[in-house]
């Protein structure tokens, strides 16, 4: 069977916060068993036809602003690809979303995060395939405080207990005839080298990729 | 050639709210002399080829119509014709197309469902925006109330109408940007005796035209 390829896009070498090399070597150990992993930071240029060469993007890119004149082409290139059916996950990054059209597609906007601190992630459907075989966990990670787009019809597998209760913290939501996933934990090598993370990863890419079960 | 497409679905044997019945004869009186425009009632299977040479999408389907014609792919068109650089006009009914929250990001706006019919006093606000310059001034018309949630994501959103309604002041006419396209939306179009008027006739065919680069 032909082996499902992935797009990951991220920070080379801009690497003020979340550089690629932190949790390279971890993704390539998660992924690479099971998928054909392409890696790059110069997306700008790949246009709705070199994305949809690959069967799911992740988007793991922080350092927006250098890209800042592409910016507009980038968010056009992306919300073609998704609403003509193509997946796209986010894991904690999220600069994509200070763009208003991916801000809208993802449901999110960013406000800010207190410092690192240790976070319980609790699992609201466990019949759900992007948390099959999970249970709740906790992780030492950054605590994304997010503005919801109320609107967006969210698909929730992944919730994190805050001072203020229970927010979503890992979703699907549908956009034309594609998918989009975000997942707030993700910041560097420890969270990746977690059992709880490296499985519910799994799952997520899995469930895009359509292998054991469909989201909503 | 320049040419202009109405999304609608017509009243026959069976009543459906919001026909286009009567809207696609003042659309076309509106915008005469600027381009054709034909009217689309077969969209469940509009593509980005059929809008590829489309200078203007104007939106005003039946709520019912389109809760049974509109897929992910007419949804996929209308997204990918716009962030390329397309135009869209919304009318009354267009509101209705948000309960794909795609259209609502698209037009800025989602609605819940209207009040009473009645007369309404649209008021031009104090924008600065192409669209109101000194012809657009204030004028009455019976219209129903429909209530406007803006989508707090949305990129350079300004309100160009709006009316008292109690004690506060309802949106009745925006526009803003998505992607490269420009989006112009109103929530007058009900019917067609809303669209009889000049002072609506020029708001609409105006807003048109700027979402279309020809104002």
């Amino acid at each position: 069977m032909e082996r499902k390829k992935i797009l990951i896009c991220a920070d080379m070498t801009k690497t003020d916060w979340h550089p690629l090399h932190h949790v390279k070597g971890a993704m390539e150990n998660l992924l690479a068993p099971f998928y054909d992993l392409t890696f790059t930071e110069h997306f700008e240029s790949l246009g709705v036809a070199g994305y949809q060469a690959f069967d799911l993007v992740i988007f793991r890119v922080e350092n927006y602003m250098d890209k800042e004149g592409t910016w507009p082409s980038i968010t056009n290139d992306i919300v073609t690809y998704v609403a003509e059916g193509g997946r796209i996950f986010m894991p904690h990054l999220v600069a994509a979303t200070f763009s208003d059209e991916l801000a809208q597609m993802f449901g999110f906007r960013f406000r800010m995060h207190p410092p690192m601190e240790e976070i319980r992630f609790t699992i609201p459907d466990p019949s759900h395939p992007a948390v099959r075989g999970l249970q709740n966990f906790s992780l030492f990670e950054e605590r994304m405080q997010l503005i919801y787009d109320l609107h967006t019809p969210r698909e929730v597998f992944l919730e994190m207990e805050t001072p203020a209760g229970k927010v979503p913290a890992g979703w699907f939501a549908r956009f034309g005839q594609g998918l989009t996933a975000y997942l707030v934990p993700g910041h560097d090598h420890q969270t990746y080298t977690d059992p709880s993370y490296q499985q519910l990863f799994l799952n997520i890419v899995g469930t895009m990729l359509g292998e054991g079960g469909e989201p909503l | 050639m320049r040419q202009a497409i109405l999304l609608g679905d017509y009243e026959e044997h069976k009543q459906i709210p919001h026909p286009v019945n009567g809207i696609d004869v003042s659309i076309r009186e509106i915008f005469e002399s600027d381009f054709p425009v034909e009217i689309m009632e077969d969209y469940q299977h509009l593509t980005i080829e059929k809008l590829s040479g489309c200078n203007l999408l104007i939106c005003s389907p039946a709520p019912t119509r389109w809760q049974e014609k509109a897929n992910p792919s007419v949804l996929s068109a209308i997204l990918t014709y716009t962030v390329n650089g397309g135009a869209v006009l919304g009318l009354h009914s267009a509101l209705s197309m948000t309960v794909h929250p795609e259209m609502g990001y698209l037009f800025g706006a989602f609605s819940g469902s209207h009040g009473p019919a009645g007369l309404l006093d649209y008021t031009p606000t104090k924008a600065g925006h192409l669209i109101l310059d000194r012809g657009c001034a204030p004028f009455t018309q019976e219209e129903e109330m429909l209530p406007v949630a803006f989508d707090e994501f949305s990129k350079n959103r300004q309100i160009l109408y709006d009316y008292p309604y109690g004690e506060t002041r309802i949106p009745a006419a925006w526009t803003l940007e998505y992607g490269f396209g420009k989006v112009a939306c109103t929530t007058l179009g009900s019917h067609p005796a809303a669209l009889a008027n000049s002072s609506s006739r020029r708001l609409i065919r105006r807003m048109g035209l700027w979402a279309a680069d020809l104002l």
